[in-house]
């Protein structure tokens, strides 16, 4: 496959994939978290905020973000800690619990009970469209999300009102609280489902900063995009990569050791 | 052809290029509206809510329709999150709330929208009597809360209630004993005072149509002249309007008597029309001006 990233771009990109897990690790040892969640989607995060897109600018027609899978809060707010628009103290207190909390500068919406996350990014595209304003709106939900009845209509809308602006990325770890997706809903034909809605629809390795790379240079601007990011719950830990029991981690808990071996 | 005076305002509005109409393919309110001037989300509620929370939270000013039973009780949860802590306020329109959803029987029927309300922080409420009083109020609204209105459809504007007086809230009448109402069920009431001198000598009737939370402590103070006061409503009594002012008065150590006649407990079994369940709960000329209270 073609490398889209220099090599410069790649290794920038790849050296953040191991600092944010190390300072996730940090916020999890004082405040536990649902770190499996966090670290499946890092790539993600790391690509369309330190590469993609400006997501860190005052302008009101910037490109947005929602984390509609909002257990993975801390994963963003290693970012904004990392990019210093969090301070050391604030990212450590009570302010940055496990959902994004509205109140932290750049978290564009206060998520955290899933399926409300794409309906608003809906919306975002919406106000967008009507302003003409070509910048994109980007929502991360999680494969487990899927079972929520608010994402599937905001997908037939999504369509039906033609938001082009807006890119759905499934964070497709394979897992959702307690078990496997397909153990609990096994949703077979995703992919032939959101491309007979309508989607353009795309997929990659959603750790492979290349892989990653080269599916958002193909977004469609003539219709809504899904992405689907194939990724491992827990990435980086590869002792527990794909072990239902972790996915949340206890502050207190003695396996927070195997979380020190990262290795990717 | 628009041909009541919300659509003549939304369609003003529309014109200044940050107003959005969204519908859950509900257009009792807004029928006459150009059809590609409305956002139709089919019959998706949830998404109704959170879609526009997410236009409000970029600025825009969304005029939202749909069943006031779905638009309240089954998008409960994002009413909660993305409107009232996210802090994202909208006009919300739920059409055939109360009595006015007489013939859809029980899972159709809202009765319950003052308790589900009181929930939320940011929200205000209308239950106008008229188009005109719903007019009125949008065009001071700032969007500053969310304004919650129950719909009362073109038919009644019919009664011919001048404008003044919806402001002032006493409406009609100089008794001694005070009734307090509000939507459909207080027009009916005005329409039955209008035509009988001797309801006017025996009450006052007062348009309670604007609900804040705190505005009912306040609102109280108007009515403490008064000894006897009646409260004619459509909702079940958790939460209604009677519930609320006899905890006042018992509260205050008041020696005020208050009366309920209330819809909302037991009209699940009616398929009447409006007229005929009134009478049947004691609104009619004659009931009225031989209750005891």
């Amino acid at each position: 496959m073609m490398h889209s990233l220099s090599t410069q771009q790649f290794k920038k990109l790849s050296k953040k994939s191991l600092e944010l897990r190390k300072i996730l690790l940090e916020y999890t040892k004082k405040k536990s978290s649902f770190i499996g969640s966090c670290f499946s989607c890092l790539e993600i995060l790391i690509y369309i905020y330190y590469h993609k897109y400006n997501l860190t600018n005052n302008a009101k027609f910037r490109d947005r973000f929602i984390l509609s899978k909002g257990h993975a809060a801390p994963a963003l707010y290693s970012i904004l800690f990392n990019k210093k628009l969090i301070s050391r103290n604030n990212f450590f207190s009570n302010k940055t619990y496990w959902h994004p909390n509205k109140d932290i500068n750049f978290i564009d919406f206060q998520t955290g009970a899933l399926g409300h996350g794409l309906p608003v990014a809906a919306g975002f595209s919406t106000y967008y469209k009507k302003n003409k304003k070509n910048k994109k709106i980007i929502v991360i939900i999680g494969d487990g999300e899927l079972n929520e009845g608010s994402i599937w209509e905001t997908f037939f809308i999504s369509q039906q009102w033609k938001l082009k602006n807006l890119v759905i990325i499934i964070d497709k770890n394979k897992f959702q609280a307690n078990d496997r997706t397909d153990k609990v809903i096994n949703l077979k034909s995703q992919n032939s489902i959101l491309k007979k809605l309508g989607f353009e629809v795309l997929e990659c390795d959603g750790h492979n900063f290349n892989q990653i790379d080269q599916t958002f240079n193909k977004i469609s601007l003539s219709k809504p995009t899904v992405i689907i990011a194939n990724t491992i719950r827990n990435h980086g830990v590869v002792s527990i990569n794909n072990k239902k029991e972790f996915w949340y981690l206890d502050k207190n808990s003695k396996d927070i050791s195997k979380f020190e071996k990262i290795s990717l | 052809m628009i041909v009541n005076e919300y659509e003549k305002f939304l369609e003003k509005k529309l014109k200044d290029g940050n107003s959005f109409v969204l519908t859950a393919e509900n257009l009792l309110a807004i029928r006459n509206l150009k059809k590609k001037d409305v956002l139709d989300v089919g019959i998706s509620e949830q998404s109704l809510i959170g879609i526009a929370s997410g236009i409000a939270k970029m600025g825009g000013k969304c005029y939202v329709h749909a069943l006031s039973n779905f638009l309240l009780s089954r998008a409960y949860e994002f009413l909660k999150i993305d409107l009232d802590y996210n802090k994202c306020h909208c006009v919300l329109v739920g059409s055939v709330g109360g009595i006015q959803s007489t013939f859809n029987g029980p899972t159709h029927q809202s009765i319950d929208e003052l308790s589900i309300l009181e929930n939320f922080n940011t929200f205000e409420i209308l239950f106008p009597i008229t188009i005109d009083e719903m007019v009125s109020k949008l065009k001071s609204f700032k969007f500053k809360k969310t304004l919650y209105i129950r719909y009362t459809p073109e038919t009644n504007k019919q009664i011919n209630i001048n404008k003044k007086k919806i402001t002032n809230n006493f409406l009609i009448g100089k008794g001694d004993i005070l009734i307090i109402s509000y939507g459909p069920v207080c027009s009916e009431i005005f329409q039955l005072m209008q035509n009988n001198k001797h309801l006017q000598n025996k009450f006052k009737l007062f348009n309670f149509s604007y609900i804040k939370k705190k505005k009912i402590t306040h609102e109280f103070k108007k009515f403490k002249k008064f000894k006897k006061i009646l409260v004619i409503e459509d909702h079940l009594e958790f939460g209604s309007i009677h519930s609320r002012l006899k905890s006042i008065i018992s509260k205050n150590n008041d020696k005020i008597s208050i009366k309920s006649i209330n819809f909302g407990e037991n009209y699940f079994k009616t398929e009447e029309k409006i007229t005929t369940i009134m009478k049947n709960m004691g609104i009619s000329e004659k009931k009225l001006l031989n209750i005891k209270i």
